[in-house]
């Protein structure tokens, strides 16, 4: 129970180092009581079950049912295989924050446990910040070294200017040449067509790709009491808002964001994830590996 | 408007607290940061100004809950006006109506009722009323009072009389009460207008001020009325004579028709005649009675067929066939000047009326002055004692006597029997003038009109008499001398003439006025209008010559009920003639019968001007009476506790604000 208590994201925010953070996150998610999808991706060997109805024969030991007419699969830890791109969002927007941690912190922790977990599966990591322009690239690869490489990065990681997501994934193309895993971690606030349109040019190439929408709960039913001034912080504008039209209007039209959202990526064949910054973590690290599993 | 507790009103300041927080909260909104204003569109602007409308209801409600506040302590209250009270400014309606003979011609009563049941009707809150009527004089029926229930009272048991009606009497009524109201008032006359209504001065018609004058004109253009106008001739007979009556029948209509006027004396037919009245125009028919039945007797003269208006068909006389009364001429002129131009002037007007008996003043002893009508002392310095005071008694018991001044009895510087102190004869020559004329007289006394006042006669002499105290002067000289004083000794009436009845000192036998002077100081010093048989109704039957010495008279009206109880009949002196019909004088020594007629002016129904109207509309209005409202003292009505109202829209204000606040506290809530 206590390793749970470590994946609130209120209490990662506390700790200073993001290394450990990721180490918090990843060990907690590992050994709590979650249903782990971890097996079958690296070579190292984990236990005998019994076949299934449905179970891959490639992992049945023929040794084990030469000697006991019995049918077992055999089962491994992971493979090594896998690339995985992080394209992490440091506009201004996403240094939002309604009490807790803000979603760019939120997204740190996320990718530096994301980064954390490959590197412990052996597949290769890399990271892009980006705000309007590239800020930070650390191609993806498998180096001890590499990791502390990238937390550095997610840890001087800060908020910024605008967003551009085509620019992203004009680094991706570059960066990354071959098939792979790409995890997108963005609030989002843009233009669903350029999303897409930026999306459909990566899925071509035969990337698998996740997005990651994180939101402040503020953001998905604005606690406004009275009549606001509101300032973006991306563009500095400002408009009065009622409390009655961001209690009842607001929400509609997020959600309604969000369901566009899902439903485009679902359509272009990749997949979507909402997280909410008051939930922990171990939401986003499971549909990663489920993710993961996927596209193997 | 005014205040009790003016002091707490500066709790009103206390609006200043809710100003700043409502001012305050709406210019300073929370400034936040927020991650984009993607989802945040331009309409929101109008759901701000429907949060500050929300706001404003609010912010008034709490200023109103708060100077409401502070004005229900300062307990206002409003000092009403009369104005105010009513919406409009009150006002007395007298509602006058003519009650007069000629209201009975057609329906007109019927419009007149239904005109004082709307005038009633349309009276605004504060106004009160009063119903008068006008004939045979303007009686008050009412107080002035806003309840329609004793107005309507008033008008139920009305009906029109055969009065005459007098608009003169109505403004005077109107004015006498107007003076006792300082509200403005209307005077509401409901009346066809007749034009002989109207009175000989315009002055009389002036309205009182501050009031307004409504007509209900509710005659009808087209009329037709004939009428019996007057009926002249012999109605006393005396001796042998035989009655001759002149009646003049007028038309009031514009075509010609046949009309039979038909004689009855004691309900017996004496004689008709039948003939064709002119458009407008007059007839007279003369009936001869040969066999007058002695004393007493009932005439009527009957106009037939009847018309529109019946009542003025039918004229009462009584006929009185009766012996001449004598008079007692007393004279120290010893040619007798004096009593040839009397007797002279007496049989040339009332001759077959009196005798004329004549006596020096030593002679006069044997005289009884209760046996005449009249004694004349023409020129007479002194009476025999016994005599004197047998006169002087007669005369305070009701009797009549005539003083002519002459050089004799100035030189007495007396009047006899009076005692008027008499200076020297004046000479007009002393004064450079050659004679005196006569100055302004009376002319509402019936000798002074009769005679003109004596103003073509040349007074070469005549008497200062100086008046005593209750004495009046009709007549009086160019230079202000009276020339005719009129005395009253107990009961009796004497009128004492300041030159002689010769023409001596004046040349008064000799002209033209000579003979009306002498039968109108006749007819009036013996009270001679009863002699003419009838009387219109509305005048004064006199009975002080009826009664003599010490005795009671009674009168019978035409009900035959008595009009006097038994301390009236030996102490009034005169009753109003109030009833149509035949009044009996029942005297010490005889009876008497005086027919009463209505008023001959009442059968003519032409209107008045409509431009005599509008000038007499013009003497009050509606802008005097407003003008006099501004002057009214303030009346006391008790102030109107506005703090009570005050009061209640307090707890509205408090609900609406916990109402409207809860609105907006849950919103908040929800937020």
């Amino acid at each position: 129970m206590a390793d749970q208590q470590l994946l609130d994201p209120t209490i990662l925010q506390r700790l200073s180092n993001i290394e450990l953070v990721a180490k918090t996150v990843v060990d907690g998610f590992l050994h709590g009581g979650h249903r782990s999808p971890q097996f079958g991706f690296s070579q190292e060997f984990a236990e005998y079950r019994a076949y299934n109805e449905g179970d891959d024969p490639r992992y049945i030991d023929w040794n084990v049912l030469s000697r006991t007419d019995r049918v077992y699969v055999k089962r491994f830890l992971g493979e090594t295989n896998t690339h995985l791109m992080m394209l992490l969002d440091c506009s201004a927007s996403m240094g939002y924050s309604s009490g807790g941690p803000s979603k760019l912190d939120y997204a740190r922790f996320l990718a530096a446990a994301l980064a954390y977990l490959c590197t412990r599966q052996h597949d290769a990591v890399g990271l892009v910040l980006f705000d309007e322009k590239v800020r930070e690239v650390r191609p993806a690869q498998y180096r001890p070294r590499h990791l502390q490489s990238i937390l550095h990065v997610l840890e001087h990681a800060h908020a910024a200017t605008g967003t551009n997501l085509e620019v992203p994934m004009q680094a991706l193309t570059r960066l990354m040449r071959r098939r792979g895993l790409v995890a997108m971690i963005s609030d989002f606030f843009a233009d669903p067509e350029k999303i897409f349109d930026s999306l459909r040019a990566v899925a071509y190439q035969g990337k698998d790709i996740v997005f990651f929408h994180i939101l402040d709960p503020e953001e998905l039913r604005p606690g406004i009491n009275s009549a606001a001034l509101i300032e973006d912080m991306e563009t500095g504008e400002e408009m009065e808002v009622s409390s009655e039209y961001a209690r009842r209007v607001y929400p509609g039209l997020v959600q309604k964001h969000v369901d566009a959202l899902r439903e485009r990526i679902l359509g272009e064949g990749a997949d979507y994830v909402l997280l909410n910054t008051s939930e922990p973590l171990d939401l986003a690290l499971r549909e990663y590996l489920l993710f993961r599993l996927r596209r193997r | 408007m005014g205040l009790l507790s003016p002091w707490f009103l500066a709790g009103a300041f206390a609006v200043g607290l809710p100003l700043w927080l409502h001012l305050m909260r709406r210019r300073n909104p929370v400034r936040l940061s927020f991650s984009s204003l993607m989802f945040f569109e331009k309409r929101t602007e109008t759901t701000i100004r429907e949060r500050r409308l929300r706001y404003w209801l609010l912010l008034a409600c709490r200023l109103a809950l708060l100077l409401l506040l502070a004005l229900a302590f300062a307990k206002p209250v409003w000092e009403r006006p009369p104005a105010v009270i009513a919406g409009t400014i009150p006002k007395l309606h007298f509602v006058a109506l003519d009650t007069s003979l000629s209201m009975r011609y057609g329906d007109r009563w019927g419009r007149a009722t239904n005109e004082a049941s709307e005038i009633i009707d349309s009276l605004s809150q504060g106004d009160q009323a009063q119903i008068l009527t006008n004939g045979p004089s303007v009686r008050v029926l009412t107080e002035a009072t806003a309840d329609e229930a004793t107005l309507r009272r008033a008008l139920a048991g009305l009906e029109p009389t055969n009065s005459r009606n007098s608009f003169g009497d109505v403004i005077e009524a109107v004015r006498n009460l107007a003076d006792d109201n300082a509200t403005p008032s209307v005077l509401h006359l409901i009346s066809d207008l007749q034009d002989s209504a109207m009175p000989s001065r315009f002055q009389d018609l002036v309205l009182p001020e501050a009031s307004e004058l409504v007509l209900h004109d509710v005659a009808s253009e087209d009329f037709s009325n004939w009428a019996i106008d007057s009926v002249k001739g012999s109605t006393r007979v005396y001796g042998e004579e035989t009655p001759k009556l002149e009646v003049t029948v007028v038309s009031y209509a514009e075509r010609e028709a046949a009309k039979t006027v038909s004689l009855w004396i004691e309900d017996r037919l004496v004689g008709s005649q039948r003939r064709d009245l002119a458009p407008n125009g007059r007839e007279s028919f003369v009936f001869e009675i040969p066999d007058a039945p002695r004393g007493f007797s009932r005439a009527e003269l009957r106009l037939e067929p009847p018309d529109d208006l019946p009542d003025d068909d039918l004229r009462r006389v009584a006929l009185d066939n009766t012996e001449p009364e004598p008079l007692l001429f007393v004279s120290a002129d010893r040619r007798r000047r004096d009593l040839l131009y009397y007797q002279a002037a007496l049989e040339s007007s009332v001759a077959s009326r009196y005798t004329l008996e004549s006596a020096s003043p030593g002679d006069a002893s044997r005289f009884d002055p209760g046996r005449y009508a009249l004694v004349i002392l023409s020129d007479v310095p002194r009476l025999d004692r016994g005599f004197e005071s047998r006169l002087r008694a007669w005369i305070e018991a009701g009797g009549a006597l005539l003083v002519a001044v002459g050089p004799n009895s100035a030189l007495a510087r007396r009047a006899a029997i009076t005692g008027h102190s008499l200076e020297q004869p004046l000479s007009s020559e002393r004064g450079g003038d050659p004679f005196q004329v006569a100055g302004p007289s009376d002319e509402s006394h019936s000798v002074a009109n009769a005679a003109e006042g004596l103003r073509p006669v040349k007074f070469f002499l005549y008497a200062r008499v100086r008046p005593l105290e209750g004495d009046t002067v009709p007549m009086r000289l160019g230079n202000g001398d009276p020339l005719l004083v009129e005395h009253q000794v107990g009961k009796g009436r004497v009128l004492v003439f300041a030159s002689s009845l010769d023409n001596v000192w004046n040349d008064l036998p000799v002209t033209s006025v000579y003979v009306p002077f002498v039968a109108e100081t006749v007819r009036y010093l013996t009270g001679a209008e009863a002699a003419r048989g009838e009387a219109l109704l509305g005048e004064v039957l006199e009975l002080g010559r009826r009664r003599g010495s010490g005795s009671a008279v009674q009168v019978l009206d035409p009900e035959g009920e008595r009009v006097l109880n038994l301390s009236d009949s030996v102490s009034r002196e005169a009753v109003p003639l109030d009833a149509v019909g035949y009044y009996e004088i029942r005297g010490s020594d005889r009876s008497e019968l005086l027919a009463v007629n209505p008023d001959p002016r009442e059968s003519n129904l032409r209107r008045v001007e409509p431009d005599t109207l509008e000038l007499w509309q013009s003497t009050g209005g509606a802008e005097v009476a407003q003008a006099a409202t501004a002057g009214m003292p303030p009346p006391t009505v008790p102030p109107w506790r506005v703090w009570r109202l005050v009061l209640a829209l307090l707890l509205l204000a408090v609900l609406l604000e916990s109402v409207i606040a809860d609105r907006h506290l849950d919103t908040l809530r929800g937020d």
